[in-house]
């Protein structure tokens, strides 16, 4: 049994919590517990008890091994989206009260809807607001857009302010002035102030949480904070604490969409961040086996029940995004890992009208689940589209956990989409898939292409209960040459929060022309030092010297009168002469990569709009270990007919994943069956597994 | 299992598939437009629309963005663009442009721009795209001008690039007649980047699909859809209903009197007997005038059928030459929008009559957007002393009072219908012009009292940093003549515009400002849905607890008890 240090990976998920284990010898074990939602702390310990067993070492002995914890939670999410974080208190500058509310018309509303939702008027609704108007003071104070102070702000009326929140129940209070990026001085003493009247109240300032221009994403990010961070914060001292009377010796490091971890000190403040971290650990995991592989550009797949999430690693880099909508239609102001998602996966539904094939975004769910589960589903499926056409075996689904009935997805098509489009239940079925499989990749096309990177110089990752029957097809249809279905791909999130870097980011916003040289080069370097500042307290704060930790700086600029930012790294010295020629070659060049050659505007001022600094302490891990051998031998050969839409059926054969050696290679049209997951290789393609255990698929036959 | 696929199974799985992809293609155009955009007006309030179109100048699909005036008024646009220029005579990298207001969205302000999209050197399809730019010389957009060659520059159909050579001529006129030649240059070139990543979209998909034609796949989407509307309008019961509102206008209100018929599978609309062209701005089009007619059918009797020429067909839309409706050149147009907002509401007003079909309650419909200029040029006004030191500046941004209550839920406060362009931050607004708003908050019980509430207007206060006047072109409505409630539900509250130390302005046209005061901006709030006595306790309870109603006008307009403490009993 390997021991040395060990890096244990949780992610809480809606159904599941996962735990992945490391080992000094790059040996990953895994378990899986159910989750258990009112205490999720329970489903993390049940993981690591199920893992224990796994290893055959007690609790205690794991934990005393291990030299990271990494835990990706949905704590902060589920506040989120059930509202149940803490009551929020809001201060504003008086006047501007209701911006929560007013929004910016139909962004905070519809901006994270599917546009046939948003544009229905009839029946669109907001999200349920953040802040009660109870629970909003206003402030008269007054700063203008060059940082005057018009209007100092009056303690005495903060201190108000602040008693009549407490008394109508703040929990927790977010304090959002215009401005006060560039001046923070009155939200800081309006802390002051709060402390003295109420010295346990959690405080989160706008100008620390998100300093950057634009007062109403500014403040749902502090109000989204202030409701989700203290209950946050509290999660994760419980965890800790247990995890801790179990024989942890380190503290948790927690999982954020930026995708590192930060330390629970940092939590709190990065709790915006925490929400919706999940998917992004698959990102991290992508990266590192795409180091592991010589794979520098990476598009991940992930195919659950409900959704199709889809992720970019481009020249070694994760994709990230700056405004992301959180709980449909809630602008914030975090640096995300970019995930862009679609309602598309195996329990999907499909209808007709008689014109149309839709597929998603409404799905079955897990209950009543796919027509062929038997348990009452009306609507055809992905997942029964996938039976009718032979794909999956109903005897074998789940590892055979669940049995399918496909006379019940043959009836649901029928019933559903082939009557309507007076098609028979197999070309139905064909059809079903090539509509899911058409809208998967032309969300793959945007993510790439919007961002100026052509999908065929890519490998595509594909992990996720679903993703392995419609992989292939999707690199057929972009290009793309090479696939991947990792060993890890049932629990790949929770290997990537395992294989995480502690991270600590700051930005500052420092808008400055790039026309006066020395000006730009004295607000960059000013905003550098104050910003490299924040980083080396952060890492002081969690027991680090500044040595062990990795500073990135980076500057976000855009063309003078654009809104479109675009994020540059500044070497190290950024601040020295010739940095205003080299920023402008650099913005010049990816602008160029994104836009075309034409859009480039070399007459137009370029401005910096904020600078940023990250500090990652590089997670010490060892390389994959490879895959043991099987055991068993191939059994005897199977084979099945797959149907196809408009061509005789195709004779494939099929395999169980257990049974293939490193170095098995096998040409389409075959199904290899894993125990979470069914991987289909067209005609053409060929597979071929790999030491470490990943499938790779050739959609085109060609290595 | 089946033989070889047809014409027609292709018709049934594979250009459904396309569909979607097509739009997907339009979206992405789009959102080029709105990152390589420079005017904030399309880069932060997305007031622009994209589509493609057939080689006949059918629109196919289109993005899904903040504008149905332009949408649909570009839908009709490019049928022009190829009269002058036929498809025949395109080649690869040609762009084309045109602001006239009767050819392309109604006022000089709306620039589009038509470029041709090749695969395997065949012409097959056009992209286009309408934007909104802040300036286009003349007056500034207000309804002050008195026919449209004070309203700036007019740019026929013509060229803007041939074979991918800009024509430099062009952009040098413009440039030297409008107040921000740089960003307006800018946007100009962007449109035609944007129109060129539709169609390298639009070929690569071809590519893909190597057995699908581009037109056999618009003439399906364009038949589906007129099917689709066409069975929609078949299930509502035939008649001709009416419906006459009446608005503020510039110096005399303005009656827009609609009769709307349904007729088997079409839906005419007619607005004889509506007000004739007025003398200021405020005239529509007939383009624009169609297209805000068909978005206000459209959204109530089939919002799910995609927009496009197949779904629009089945909408006719008549109103008298020389009528408010449809001026002829060179009546002055540029202000036309404060009309043609409420043409949707002049449709619901009528479609409410139709048995079975539920439609809100009028709504702000206009936006109230801040129009202002200042510096040196705004010195003209008498009393006002001309020092040659104020900082220039031109500024528009939006904003929006209350949407009408809904059948089944409260209007949507401060959020515009049927526009759908965003707000500026103000942080945003006072970074690009010498200004400060010092408010910006919700009108308390200016929601229209009903079984569900009309949405609140906001008020709005604005002055320049360092007191110095400035101009406001006045674009209001709902002043005189508030959003009506339906079903017993109650108005909304009227507008007001007003400048902080008291003085009454006028809703419409070009005001100064003194020194040191603000403008003051009270947005309409929408009409209420049902009787105010349905409203359920728990509702008023949440209005009064969030401030949407006060205590006195929840106790007169819904006759409630409303104790300390916000306890509320009827």
């Amino acid at each position: 049994m390997a021991s040395g240090p060990l890096s244990l990976g949780v992610d809480t998920g809606g159904t599941f919590t996962d735990i992945v284990q490391i080992d000094a010898g790059g040996a990953v074990t895994v378990d899986k517990a159910f989750s258990t939602p009112s205490a999720p702390e329970d489903g993390a310990i049940e993981s690591l008890a199920g893992l224990a067993r796994n290893t055959q070492r007690p609790v205690d002995a794991v934990l005393g091994a291990t030299a990271r914890f990494a835990h990706g939670t949905t704590v902060s999410t589920n506040a989120l989206i059930q509202r149940s974080g803490a009551r929020v208190g809001l201060i504003a500058t008086r006047g501007f009260e209701d911006t929560l509310v007013i929004g910016r018309g139909p962004v905070g509303r519809v901006g994270g809807l599917p546009h046939a939702k948003a544009m229905d008027f009839l029946h669109t609704e907001p999200p349920a607001p953040l802040v009660s108007r109870r629970l909003v003071r206003g402030v008269g104070e007054r700063v203008t857009a060059e940082g005057e102070i018009l209007a100092p702000l009056d303690r005495e009326e903060a201190g108000e302010a602040v008693r009549a929140l407490v008394e109508a129940g703040a929990e927790s209070l977010a304090v959002c002035l215009l401005w006060s990026f560039l001046v923070p001085d009155h939200e800081e003493t309006i802390r002051q102030v709060a402390a003295g009247i109420a010295p346990g109240l959690p405080v989160f300032l706008s100008s620390e949480i998100a300093p950057r221009i634009g007062e109403y994403e500014r403040m749902v990010t502090t109000a989204v904070a202030a409701h989700v961070g203290p209950a946050t914060t509290r999660y994760i001292g419980k965890l800790q604490d247990r995890l801790a009377d179990d024989g942890l010796r380190h503290p948790i490091q927690v999982m954020t969409a930026a995708g590192g971890t930060t330390l629970p000190d940092g939590a709190a403040r990065a709790a915006v961040s925490v929400v919706n971290s999940g998917p992004v650990g698959g990102l991290v995991a992508a990266r590192h086996l795409g180091r592991a592989l010589g794979i520098g550009n990476v598009i991940t797949a992930d195919m659950g029940g409900t959704s199709f999430d889809v992720g970019l690693i481009s020249r070694g880099a994760i994709e990230h995004t700056g405004t992301p909508f959180l709980d449909q239609g809630l602008p914030v102001l975090t640096r995300s890992a970019r995930i862009d998602t679609l309602g598309a996966g195996g329990g999907s539904i499909a209808v007709s009208d008689g014109f149309r094939l839709r597929v998603g975004p409404e799905s079955a769910g897990a209950d009543p689940g796919p027509a062929a589960y038997g348990r009452g589903g009306e609507y055809p499926t992905v997942t029964d589209a996938l039976v009718v056409l032979g794909i999956v075996d109903p005897g074998r689904f789940f590892g055979g956990r669940y049995r399918l009935d496909p006379g019940l997805a043959e009836a649901a098509i029928e019933r559903h989409v082939a009557r309507p489009l007076s098609l028979d239940a197999a070309d139905a079925a064909a059809g079903i898939v090539e509509v899911v499989n058409g809208r998967m990749s032309d969300l793959i096309r945007k993510v790439t292409i919007e961002t100026g990177n052509d999908p065929r110089e890519f490998a595509l990752f594909a992990y996720g209960g679903a993703c392995g029957a419609h992989c292939a097809d999707l690199a057929m249809r972009l290009g793309i040459g090479r696939v991947i279905v990792p060993y890890g791909a049932a629990v790949f999130s929770a290997l990537g929060i395992a294989l995480s870097d502690i991270v600590y980011a700051h930005t500052l916003s420092a808008p400055v022309g790039l026309d006066d040289e020395d000006a730009a080069r004295r607000v960059a370097r000013e905003s550098l030092d104050a910003l490299a500042g924040r980083a080396e307290a952060d890492l002081a704060a969690s027991g680090f010297m500044p040595g062990d930790a990795a500073i990135r700086y980076s500057v976000e600029m855009r063309y003078r009168g654009q809104m479109n930012e675009i994020t540059l790294d500044l070497p190290e010295g950024g601040a020295e002469p010739g940095l205003a020629d080299r920023l402008r070659r650099a913005f010049r060049s990816v602008y160029e990569q994104r836009y075309g050659a034409s859009a480039v505007r070399a007459s137009a001022g370029l401005e910096i709009v904020s600078l940023g600094v990250e500090a990652s302490v590089v997670a010490d891990i060892p390389a994959f270990a490879e895959r043991p051998s099987p055991e068993a031998g191939p059994g005897p050969a199977r084979r099945r007919r797959i149907h196809r839409r408009g061509a005789a059926p195709l004779d494939a054969e099929i395999h169980d994943f257990d049974t293939l050696d490193a170095g098995a290679a096998i040409a389409g049209p075959a199904v290899i069956e894993r125990d979470m997951t069914t991987i289909w290789v067209p005609p053409a393609a060929l597979a071929t597994v790999d030491r470490l255990g990943n499938i790779e698929i050739a959609p085109e036959g060609r290595r | 299992m089946t033989d070889r696929p047809g014409a027609d199974a292709l018709a049934r799985i594979r250009y459904p598939v396309l569909w979607n992809r097509l739009i997907a293609i339009v979206e992405e155009q789009a959102r080029g437009l709105i990152k390589t955009a420079f005017s904030e007006t399309v880069s932060e309030a997305g007031d622009l629309s994209a589509g493609v179109f057939d080689t006949q100048g059918r629109m196919v699909a289109q993005a899904v963005t903040g504008t149905p005036g332009h949408v649909n008024s570009m839908a009709e646009a490019v049928g022009h663009f190829l009269k002058k220029f036929p498809v025949s005579g395109m080649r690869p990298g040609d762009h084309f442009i045109t602001n006239d207001p009767w050819l392309s969205s109604g006022h000089l302000h709306d620039i589009t721009v038509v470029s041709p999209a090749f695969h395997r050197g065949e012409a097959v399809a056009l992209f286009a795209c309408t934007c909104h730019q802040v300036d286009i010389g003349g007056l500034g957009q207000g309804p002050d001008g008195r026919s449209i060659y004070e309203e700036g520059l007019f740019i026929p159909v013509m060229r803007l690039a041939r074979e991918g050579a800009f024509n430099e001529d062009l952009l040098e006129i413009i440039r030297a007649n409008v107040r921000q030649p740089d960003p307006v240059e800018g946007d100009v070139r962007s449109y035609a980047t944007c129109n060129g990543l539709g169609e390298r979209r639009l070929a690569a998909m071809l590519d893909e699909y190597g057995d699908v034609r581009f037109d056999d796949l618009a003439g399906f989407i364009v038949e589906r859809s007129r099917q689709a509307m066409r069975d929609a309008i078949r299930a509502l019961p035939d008649g001709t209903y009416r419906n006459a509102m009446t608005l503020d206008g510039y110096d005399r209100p303005v009656i827009l009197d609609a009769a709307l018929t349904i007729d088997g599978e079409r839906i005419s609309v007619d607005f004889d007997g509506s007000s004739p062209a007025s003398p200021y701005g405020i005239n529509l089009v007939m383009n624009y005038t169609l297209a805000y007619t068909a978005f206000g059918v459209r959204a109530a009797v089939a919002p799910e059928i995609p927009n496009n020429a197949g779904s629009l067909a089945p909408v006719e839309v008549r109103a008298p030459v020389g009528s408010i409706l449809n001026v002829e050149k060179p009546r002055p147009v540029c202000a036309r929008h404060i009309i043609g907002q409420f043409l949707p509401d002049a449709v619901l007003g009528c479609l409410a009559k139709v048995p079975g079909l539920q439609v809100p309650a009028e709504g702000a419909a206009c936006l109230w957007g801040i129009q202002v200029r200042g510096g040196p040029e705004i010195g003209a006004a008498p009393g006002i002393n001309d020092d040659g030191d104020a900082v220039p500046f031109d500024l528009l941004t939006f904003n929006s009072g209350g949407s009408g209550a809904r059948p089944a839920v409260d209007g949507l406060s401060a959020t515009a219908f049927p526009s759908g362009v965003r707000a500026l931050p103000v942080e945003a607004v006072e970074a690009r012009a010498p200004v400060v708003v010092w408010r910006k908050e919700l009108r308390p019980d200016s929601g229209g009292a009903g079984r569900q509430r009309g949405g609140l207007g906001q008020t709005v206060e604005v002055g320049t940093r360092d007191g110095a006047p400035f101009a406001l072109f006045a674009m209001y409505d709902r002043v005189g003549n508030p959003p009506r409630g339906r079903d017993g539900g109650a108005d909304g509250a009227p507008g007001a515009v007003s400048t902080a130390s008291g003085a009454v302005l006028r809703p419409k046209g070009k005001q100064i400002v003194g020194a040191g005061d603000r403008v003051r901006l009270d947005l309409p709030g929408g009409g209420g849905h049902g009787d105010p006595h349905e409203r359920t306790i728990e509702a008023i309870t949440m209005d009064i607890a969030e401030g949407y109603v006060t205590a006195e006008a929840a106790r007169t307009l819904y006759s409630v008890e409303v104790a300390r403490g916000g306890v509320v009993t009827r």
